[in-house]
């Protein structure tokens, strides 16, 4: 057996060394043929292509859009965005992937709105808890909403960054290319973000932690 | 040897798997001694996985109605727009898609507006030599040209009285013209601008808008045949309106590219 003890008793701490990467979603050619072909179509003004761009972009866009400028203005601004993809699709040249240039719209949208309007304190809290639970296994939802309200605490550019790594699982390339800032900048204020929000989140991570131990130490003891 | 500093610095990173093999053994090896940096990494590896697990949302049915809806009423509204406001799309188009272009993007829709504004829309362009040296900034368009043009649109005047109060009419009406359709362009520009730039933008407007007025008002009482030259600081205003407007239609959100735009 070549099973190198310390990563074995690493692996006991499955949070801290078996970190999960979100799934990345790879754009194959055929996605990229796709994107090309349904640009063109829609510069030709074929309605049914624009709706198809729409549905293809739609939660994405919908879903970075809520979680920037939080639920209660995301309606407005997510329809601002697509009226300002259909309208600029004649600019749109390849030189980044279409889902870039979608996201650099939709980021570049929502920051704007949070500059224009502040936002109230507690305004969104009744929206907030009315989002979808999120789907993942074994998450629990109370915890998943406290991650919510603690996210829209965030200002707004540490929120972006976090958004577009950890939810939409961008590298810090693809971050930087977005937000047009440099990559060191991206990492930054990532690491402040998550810094953050496990201030935030400190006493439900903590509960949640001693849950898992009190739940191991009856393993033991059966 | 690695401290808590140091997890502290590269918690991030390592969490997101991107330190080398040995700094994260080295951390790894840290947290197996250090309760809180363990607890502190397993926080943040938490909040990591909480995120990932987030993912899109479903918007609300409605939505696409709503964006249809908004198409059709801006494209309908470029159907009620001039040959000018859609050249001047196109230049800022290619601008976009390339900043060396900048400059020459402005002093196109410079020369563009110059052309345009005394020659009317569809007439021969005057001076096109003229027009390039002022839209380098040399100078300020000269107000013969708009006279001249206003004269050619008052061929029926019987009286020299008729002929200066028709020249006068046109030829602030074609100002007029002018502003309001560039100051149509600059509405659909400015979301994309930073607020600070906009309220520059904003400020260097209302103070030539005041300027004019004032002007207006002086002029009012004043009959044209007093003196036509009278008319010449109305028309200097209304060049440095078109000017700032204009930058703005062309330079769009390219920073720095208009003289009002603050340092990138």
């Amino acid at each position: 057996m070549d099973d190198d003890p310390v990563e074995i008793a690493a692996s006991k701490k499955p949070s801290v060394a078996a970190v999960v990467r979100p799934a990345k979603r790879a754009q194959s050619a055929a996605d990229l043929d796709d994107d090309a072909a349904l640009v063109e179509a829609c510069r030709r003004g074929e309605r049914r292509a624009m709706e198809a761009l729409y549905h293809r972009y739609k939660r994405r866009v919908f879903g970075l859009v809520t979680r920037i400028v939080g639920p209660g203005d995301s309606e407005e601004v997510a329809q601002e965005v697509f009226v300002r993809i259909f309208r600029g699709l004649g600019r749109f040249r390849g030189d980044s992937q279409l889902s870039t240039w979608i996201y650099r719209l939709a980021v570049n949208a929502s920051l704007s709105h949070v500059t224009r309007r502040p936002r109230h304190e507690g305004g969104d809290e009744e929206a907030l808890a009315n989002l979808p639970a999120p789907q993942t296994s074994g998450a629990d939802p109370t915890v998943s909403h406290r991650l919510e309200r603690a996210l829209s605490s965030l200002p707004a550019g540490y929120r972006a960054v976090l958004v577009l790594h950890d939810i939409h699982g961008m590298n810090h390339d693809e971050v930087a290319e977005i937000l047009g800032c440099h990559v060191g900048t991206s990492k930054s204020q990532l690491h402040k973000a998550r810094a953050r929000m496990r201030d935030l989140l400190g006493p439900a991570l903590a509960a949640e932690r001693a849950a898992q131990r009190g739940e191991s130490g009856q393993d033991v003891e059966e | 040897m690695t401290s808590c500093r140091d997890v502290d610095r590269l918690a991030t990173a390592y969490v997101d798997g991107e330190l080398d093999d040995r700094r994260s053994s080295a951390v790894r090896g840290h947290l197996r001694v250090c309760a809180s940096c363990a607890e502190r990494v397993e926080d943040e590896a938490r909040v990591r996985e909480l995120a990932a697990g987030l993912g899109p949302l479903d918007p609300p049915p409605s939505m696409w109605r709503a964006i249809d809806a908004q198409l059709a009423e801006a494209e309908i509204g470029d159907s009620h727009r001039s040959g000018m406001w859609i050249l001047a799309q196109r230049v800022l188009d290619v601008a976009r898609g390339n900043a060396l272009l900048v400059g020459l993007a402005s002093s196109a829709a410079a020369v563009f507006l110059l052309l345009w504004l005394p020659g009317g829309r569809g007439e021969a362009p005057q001076r096109p030599a003229a027009a390039i040296a002022r839209a380098g900034g040399e100078a300020r368009p000269g107000p013969e040209q708009v006279v001249a043009a206003a004269t050619s649109a008052c061929g029926g005047a019987r009286t020299h009285e008729e002929l200066l109060l028709c020249q006068t009419h046109e030829s602030d009406r074609r100002y007029v013209d002018a502003i309001a359709e560039l100051t149509r362009a600059v509405a659909e520009e400015r979301a994309s601008w930073r607020a600070t730039d906009a309220a520059r933008f904003d400020a260097a407007l209302r103070e030539l808008d005041h300027a004019a007025q004032i002007e207006r008002v002086r002029l009012a009482g004043q009959p044209p045949s007093a003196a036509p030259a009278n008319r010449d600081s109305l028309h200097d205003i209304y060049r440095a309106q078109l000017e700032l407007l204009s930058s703005a239609v062309v330079a769009g959100d390219l920073s720095g590219a208009a003289p009002w735009r603050g340092a990138p």
